[in-house]
């Protein structure tokens, strides 16, 4: 019966999985303005990928500026003003109406499809491990530019390595831009609280800031405020309160309130409005090329295992970032500490302390538009045992700015006896396509 | 009656030289449409025409040359909607400069800024 059941459900997602991937198949040859898959910012500022990213979705510095500033072009003329620099007859004609109703210029969704093959030394059966992934995203800006949005939400996704299951939800929320005059920006829904440098690295996430400690990541999404304000161009500042359910036990949710708070710093390259650095093209500096971020960030909050006492929970975090030319080094360090929590083979009682340590390293390089490369080293230590390192090469190609092969192989020491202190490596390699238009 | 001829030849002097000067001004002369169009060199200064052949092949590496033609015609950033001056062309150049993928120096780059700057103020003329 359970067996049944759950091939019905897989047959029916399947179903409209393919009858929504088919749609915005179809949906995009006329959304697209040129023959190229591109997304909604590239289709909303005629721009290409590239504007934005490395190789999608690793922002560049003008991404994380664009980001930053609320999904709005720094310094541009709002979109929805466009109407006093449209460059084409058309461009004149739709404006108006766009000016006038506030919304988007166009409309501003995006897919990303995904398809994975794994290889897993521990299972029976090495290669047999498929994942396939479907995504929409959408983000922008209306009402003169005064307020960004951004949604993101699985359209299911089909691990072949576990139980078929949907994913998500991910993330929708508003940005005001500047409320009242103030110098700030407002973020309001569920979103993952921005206490990182980088929304992700060439290979993915390091685990210094999405290590999950007892359950516990700082990473996930949550409802929540959130206020962020440039003091100055190159010193962001970041405080949040979010409202998440801290209980383990499904059965018995508990409502707290977290904070956060991060402050970053970017010396060299360019500032947090985008803006490029002077440069003097007679004489040369290693400026020229060279950026150095910094931050430090501090999340405290709570958990409980579903009996309504809340045992403390907090994470401080350092990140250091340099860009130079080609090559980025990403270093993180996140120290936390899980009160009276039980599991990796702690008892819980009233003396527990669960210190963890994780660290991070990645270099990524560039070669071009096409091809990337990448090696990340992460650490991870709860409670004074060394329980994983994990090494992570990896290799991009993207033949379109839309679309990306990438071949990585995770070395861990120990990815499932955290437990005990046994340690047993695992090799896990991927192989992944993915089409975002 | 010379007096009367001088005038007469400095009125349609200067009618011409006003009936000139907007087309003077759209006259930046280009070659093709949309993709592939592209200014069209022959009128350049000589100075400028090694300088365009650095622009031809870097600019066109990751953009139309469409987009540049549009921002120097109507010193209006296409993208952006900001305006297209000299600041721009430098804060242009510099990005160009530090993007990992342009391949470009900081030779070339001067090149290509003088020449943008040489073309905003023929297209201003």
């Amino acid at each position: 019966m359970g067996i049944r059941k759950c091939s019905t459900h897989a047959t029916g997602f399947g179903a409209v999985t393919t009858a929504l991937t088919l749609l915005f198949l179809v949906l995009s040859c006329f959304w697209a303005t040129r023959a190229q898959a591109i997304a909604a910012f590239s289709r909303e500022y005629k721009t290409e990928c590239t504007t934005c990213h490395t190789i999608f979705p690793q922002l560049n510095e003008f991404g994380e500026a664009f980001e930053k500033n609320g999904f709005i072009w720094p310094g541009a003329v709002p979109l929805s003003k466009k109407v006093k620099v449209a460059q084409t007859e058309e461009e004149r004609k739709s404006a108006e109406f766009i000016h006038l109703s506030g919304i988007p210029a166009t409309l501003p969704l995006s897919a990303s499809l995904g398809v994975s093959y794994l290889y897993d030394d521990t299972k029976e059966d090495d290669f047999d491990q498929k994942f396939f992934s479907a995504q929409i995203l959408s983000g922008g800006a209306f009402g003169g530019d005064r307020i960004g949005f951004w949604f993101n939400e699985s359209l299911g996704n089909q691990d072949t390595t576990r139980t078929n299951s949907l994913s998500g939800p991910s993330q929708v929320y508003f940005i005001a831009r500047h409320p009242l005059g103030i110098p700030v920006h407002l973020k309001a829904g569920r979103f993952s609280p921005d206490l990182s440098l980088w929304k992700t690295s060439l290979s993915g996430r390091l685990i210094s800031m999405g290590a999950n400690i007892d359950g516990f990541t700082v990473t996930g999404a949550q409802s929540g405020l959130e206020l962020s304000s440039f003091l100055g161009p190159r010193v962001l500042a970041v405080v949040g309160v979010n409202d998440r359910n801290n209980s383990a036990d499904a059965k018995n949710p508990h409502s707290v309130n977290d904070v956060y708070g991060r402050v970053g710093v970017k010396i060299g390259g360019a500032d947090y409005h985008g803006k490029e650095p002077d440069v003097d093209l007679d004489k040369d500096s290693v400026w020229d090329y060279l950026s150095v971020s910094l931050s430090a960030f501090g999340y405290s909050g709570s958990s409980s295992k579903g009996d309504g006492v809340d045992h403390d929970v907090t994470r401080l975090g350092l990140e250091a970032g340099v860009n130079y030319k080609k090559l980025l080094l990403m270093f993180g360090a996140t120290f936390g500490d899980n009160d009276q929590s039980a599991g990796w083979g702690v008892a819980a009682d009233k003396d527990t302390e669960l210190k963890s340590t994780a660290l991070s390293a990645e270099v990524n390089y560039v070669f071009n538009a096409k091809y990337a490369a990448a090696l990340r080293y992460d650490y991870l230590d709860v409670d004074g045992k060394d329980l994983r390192t994990i090494v992570t090469p990896a290799v991009i190609y993207a033949p379109l700015q839309s679309f990306k092969l990438r071949l990585s192989v995770a070395i861990d020491s120990n990815p499932t006896s955290a437990a005990t202190d046994k340690a047993e490596s695992n090799t896990t390699a991927s192989l992944s396509a993915t089409l975002s238009f | 009656m010379g007096r009367t001829c001088g005038l007469k030849a400095f009125f349609v002097a200067a009618t011409l030289c006003i009936a000139w000067s907007p087309l003077a001004a759209a006259d930046l002369k280009t070659v093709g449409s949309g993709d592939a169009m592209n200014f069209d060199p022959s009128g350049f200064r000589d100075d400028m025409k090694p300088k365009f052949e650095i622009m031809k092949v870097k600019c066109v590496k990751c953009h139309t040359m469409e987009r540049t033609i549009v921002a120097i015609k109507t010193g209006v950033a296409p993208i952006s909607g900001q305006p297209f001056d000299r600041s721009a062309t430098k804060a242009y150049g510099v990005k160009m400069l530090r993007k990992p993928d342009s391949e470009m120096n900081k030779e070339q780059v001067k090149a290509v800024v003088d020449l943008m700057n040489y073309l905003l103020d023929e297209a201003a003329r």
